[in-house]
């Protein structure tokens, strides 16, 4: 799949969606709300380094970027299991969208909407979210030995 | 769109038998043919579909068992309509060997060193299952014989059963040592008892898993019967056969255990770490320290856990082989959540003679198992497994860990084992203990839908 460039084990996914008329507002609060609480149920997730979404045009589309852990294909079927209501809430708001529920027309749409991307570089291709977690986790426990033996 | 309601009764008349129900036969033929004349083989098919071993023929208990499978290439050589073939999913129609970079069948498992007939596409799996090698030999025998007026080759009959144990008797152990075939999917409708461990954990004990798991055209765990192949009658209780032949480097397991442990004992409990159960079958969920054969004769108490009490892996480490391919409860945060969507029924036997115990050299002989995994989707069953599970550290905070025992390691494998106390111990420079042989994706028809090929527009339907 072109549209999703890998580095190490780090993919990049950018597609863009047509908003319906009308729909930017709701569609601005949907994402605010969503992303607020450090991104609340994104982060749940576990897997996705950064996501953006950017409504642009005038109100008239949606811009989606993420990095994420893994193959496009292993986890978007899942999140589409788990989150359905999440993902409804948002392409929702946009033309043509097939629901969460059904996989193969999700994942044919957000993968029919996506473009190629020109330029990727990640400074940490090989560290995936639970692994950088886990790092700092180990550091701030390190630190507070320390802190305590000092 | 995916129907949101339950679909009619199972009919168990017309689902093959091996889709819902474990086959505990010592001795089978996998029987590989190639159609050569379509119009003759889709007779063929037609006539064998009332031969065929189906989940209900099975509540007798029979003595030997026959079932039939074909390949997209073989669907398209007997002349499956065209919106037939195009409307499977896109890894039943690229095969397996295509699919090997998801896979991992790379390096000395890759589809180029595959062993003949799987170096080509082929056409249709036929089965012959036997309580004893005579029934067996007799049973390929009359099917070689018809075969080959009805529009198929043979190529090739692989010759599979159960190893001796040490009393010489057949018993259901794989050629590494260990016990096989104890957790399998307790599927609703299936005939089968739903012992604790086969199916999912709820508040009362354990429950069976939904027969779309395993059974196009039925609810899955979703609630929901998921988009088929068209036409419904030619898809519906049918099902998806994963035929995997592995080669077993017995050697080379016994030598790399002997390279990093202290002593036999510790040979012993750092290859259960890594299997997740001891030989006799005893899960270190349930008995951490020793073997325990009592335990493990117990169909009752053999596997009854979850990993809830054992979250940090220090029984059974996370990235045990037994608990990477049924992570069960054990997975925190959201890759638990859909652990049920991965479930494999298992089939097939053993090929080969076991590596004595005694050996001092590697014999260079080849043996391994022939498996055959049935699911009702191959990307999100096996596909995702093999993947994910097996192939990959992340989703249980294994980093780059693979599977010990049938992972792609390439010699710079590691395999953590948490102990209390800390710290971790940590195996280094894991090779690869199986290699890849041969394989392909089987669609596993139904009755009626086998019937449906004796019609020229087979499949087409109305």
């Amino acid at each position: 799949m072109s549209v999703v460039l890998k580095a190490g084990k780090i993919s990049a996914l950018t597609a863009i969606t047509r908003i319906i008329p009308g729909h930017a507002e709701a569609l601005r609060k949907t994402l605010q709300a969503l992303t607020a609480a450090n991104g609340g149920k994104i982060a749940s997730l576990g897997t996705i380094h950064i996501v953006r979404w950017v409504i642009f045009d005038d109100d008239t589309r949606l811009f989606f970027a993420t990095n994420f852990d893994g193959d496009v294909e292993d986890y978007m079927r899942d999140f589409a299991e788990r989150a359905p209501d999440g993902i409804d809430a948002i392409w929702g708001h946009c033309e043509g969208y097939p629901g969460a529920r059904d996989y193969p027309k999700l994942r044919d749409y957000i993968l029919g909407s996506a473009v190629e991307t020109t330029g990727y570089y990640c400074a940490t291709p090989n560290a995936t979210v639970a692994d950088i977690n886990k790092a700092l986790d180990w550091k701030g426990k390190f630190d507070t030995f320390l802190d305590q033996i000092g | 769109m995916a129907a949101q309601s339950a679909a009619g009764e199972l009919d168990r008349t017309d689902i093959q038998g091996m889709t819902m129900r474990p086959y505990r036969f010592p001795f089978a033929h996998y029987h590989v043919l190639n159609v050569s004349d379509s119009a003759k083989a889709r007779r063929w098919f037609a006539g064998v579909a009332g031969r065929c071993t189906t989940v209900a023929g099975l509540d007798a208990s029979p003595s030997q068992a026959f079932n039939v499978a074909l390949s997209w290439q073989g669907l398209s050589a007997i002349g499956v309509p065209q919106a037939t073939l195009s409307s499977f999913s896109q890894e039943f129609r690229q095969g397996m060997a295509a699919r090997a970079d998801r896979l991992g069948d790379v390096g000395d498992s890759a589809p180029a060193r595959w062993d003949p007939p799987f170096n080509a596409r082929v056409h249709v799996l036929a089965v012959v299952s036997a309580m004893t090698e005579a029934e067996r030999n007799a049973a390929s025998a009359a099917l070689l014989s018809e075969v080959r007026d009805n529009g198929l080759t043979a190529a090739i009959a692989i010759d599979a059963k159960l190893l001796p144990g040490p009393d010489g008797g057949l018993v259901p152990i794989e050629h590494f040592g260990y016990r096989d075939g104890i957790t399998q999917p307790a599927i609703e409708g299936s005939g089968e008892p739903v012992l604790p461990g086969a199916g999912i954990p709820d508040a009362g004990g354990w429950r069976a898993l939904k027969a779309g798991e395993f059974v196009l055209g039925q609810p899955d765990e979703m609630g929901a019967v998921a988009d088929l192949p068209t036409p419904a009658s030619f898809s519906g209780n049918g099902s998806f056969v994963v035929l995997r032949k592995l080669h077993q480097n017995v050697w080379a397991f016994r030598n790399y255990l002997r390279s990093c442990a202290r002593d036999d004992a510790d040979a012993a409990l750092l290859a259960a770490k890594m299997m997740g159960r001891w030989p006799s079958g005893a899960p270190l969920a349930l008995a951490a320290e020793r073997d325990d054969p009592a335990l493990a004769a117990d169909p009752q108490r053999n596997n009854d856990f979850t990993y809830l009490d054992d979250l940090q892996g220090t029984s059974c480490p996370m990235g045990a082989h037994v608990r990477r391919l049924n992570p069960r409860s054990g997975l925190t945060g959201p890759n638990g959540a859909s652990v049920h969507r991965h479930r494999l029924l298992r089939q097939g036997l053993p090929y080969g003679s076991r590596l004595p115990a005694d050996a001092t050299a590697d014999d260079g002989a080849a043996r391994g198992a022939i498996m055959l995994l049935v699911n009702a989707d191959i990307a999100r069953q096996f596909e995702f497994v093999q993947k994910v599970w097996i192939n990959d550290g992340n989703f249980a905070g294994l980093e780059n860990e693979r599977d010990p025992m049938i992972g792609g390691n390439d010699g710079s494998g590691t395999f953590t084992i948490p102990r209390v106390p800390p710290p971790r111990r940590r195996l280094k420079n894991l090779p690869a203990f199986v290699s890849t042989r041969g394989g392909e994706y089987f669609f596993l028809p139904g009755i009626t839908a086998l019937r449906s090929l004796a019609e020229p527009a087979a499949g087409t339907g109305s």
